[in-house]
């Protein structure tokens, strides 16, 4: 994408918290939509971007938090000069939903076998240039890495 | 988000208004849409002309949808914006869902899988197809249940109108038979189904006459077992009549297959 594009300078970044529910995580993909889109992004991979970023967000409030309630998720969006990362952190449950690495079996000839789930993870490892899920003290951190070139 | 309903010419057109079908409206739209489909509203339109952000959720309640409509009607989807067709394209679910620019080709395109259905069920794939039968054999044989159910033929026999399997299931249908008389064990496939019997193909020979058990499920839930006897054969195919069946079985293969009755016999 062009240099010139991008408004959002080097070096700049944003935090988000959110409450850890399924209704607000849209706040978050509301919120990155513009930073993406003035990161000189086009619409589809902007779409896209918003697209994985909220499904980060849901995997957390329905694998990490299990749907508990007052629970808050927070990001971080940064950007140097060649990616832009957003960092999630939340409190729940390790659970390591990428350990499939999004190849779960969601491609399949016949409907009555198609899975109504697991889509979030793949949508996430196909967008994104690097995705890492690990436990720091207790918390546990999901790192969101696109590249800008 | 929110969804209008309406019927039009005996379609559920569902219009979904706002712009993002995600996790907080998926399961307020699943449970409508069971709500339809079990009230009988199987051929669907969904109007996504409004919708400009889809996220995984609202994928799994439209497949959710389809899945529950099981083969039974169509789901068409119209107004699909080129940012939610790149997420179709993304889940391979593109060539899933059948499309239409707007309502009106919507409503061509769902009359024309109705006739599409009518006139031959859909093959099932190859990879679908059990092994160990000889391909070349079922495709040479030419069924009396080919092509859409026909009015009753003159001199029928049958207490019930066969109804060929794919029109009824998706799967073929495979029963373990017994052969009471040589003791022989073998897979049969069944083409065509009724609450009376069935016709259905086999690799061991057997005779007129011979007594059989039929065992296997249907669908994924039923399990059969009944008693039957050979009542013809020809090319391979067997015409096999239940004997005594149970009325669990009888009521079952009535409602699965229409239980379309042939008059007093």
């Amino acid at each position: 994408m062009p240099f010139a594009a991008r408004e959002i300078f080097s070096g700049s970044s944003i935090v988000f918290r959110i409450p850890a529910r399924l209704t607000d995580t849209r706040l978050l993909g509301l919120s990155v939509h513009s930073l993406f889109a003035n990161l000189g992004f086009d619409k589809i991979q902007t779409y896209h971007l918003e697209l994985a970023i909220v499904e980060a967000a849901n995997n957390i409030v329905t694998h990490s938090y299990q749907e508990e309630e007052e629970k808050y998720i927070s990001m971080k969006f940064s950007t140097t000069d060649d990616r832009v990362t957003c960092t999630f952190v939340d409190s729940g449950r390790f659970v390591n939903f990428l350990k499939d690495n999004g190849l779960s079996d969601i491609c399949t000839a016949s409907i009555r076998s198609l899975p109504p789930s697991s889509r979030g993870i793949c949508i996430i490892c196909d967008v994104m240039d690097e995705v890492s899920y690990r436990r720091a003290g207790d918390k546990n951190v999901l790192t969101l890495v696109k590249y800008l070139s | 988000m929110k969804i209008k309903t309406e019927i039009i010419n005996k379609i559920l057109v569902v219009t979904c208004e706002g712009s993002r079908f995600d996790a907080s409206f998926a399961q307020d739209f699943v449970k409508s849409m069971q709500y339809y489909i079990q009230k009988g509203c199987l051929d669907i339109v969904l109007d996504l002309s409004s919708v400009e952000f889809v996220d995984s959720t609202g994928l799994g309640a439209i497949v959710r949808c389809l899945k529950e409509l099981n083969g039974r009607g169509h789901l068409v989807l119209c107004g699909v914006n080129v940012m939610v067709l790149s997420l179709f394209k993304m889940t391979h679910l593109d060539n899933v869902f059948i499309q239409a620019a707007d309502r009106s080709e919507a409503f061509r395109r769902l009359d024309s899988e109705k006739k599409k259905r009518v006139r031959s069920p859909s093959p099932l794939p190859a990879s679908s197809r059990s092994k160990g039968f000889d391909e070349a054999l079922l495709a040479s044989l030419s069924m009396e249940g080919d092509g859409p159910v026909r009015g009753r033929r003159s001199r029928e026999r049958r207490k019930y109108q066969r109804i060929d399997h794919k029109q009824i299931l998706n799967e073929d249908i495979i029963f373990n038979c017994i052969n009471q008389v040589t003791g022989q064990e073998s897979a049969t496939i069944v083409l065509d189904i009724s609450a009376g019997g069935v016709l259905m193909v086999s690799h061991s020979s057997c005779s007129v006459g011979d007594e059989l058990i039929l065992e296997g499920r249907i669908g994924t839930n039923f399990k059969f077992r009944e008693r039957a006897v050979i009542r013809n054969c020809r090319q391979g195919k067997y015409g096999i009549e239940f004997v005594k069946p149970s009325e669990k079985t009888t009521s079952f293969l009535q409602q699965l297959t229409g239980a379309v009755m042939m008059g007093n016999i």
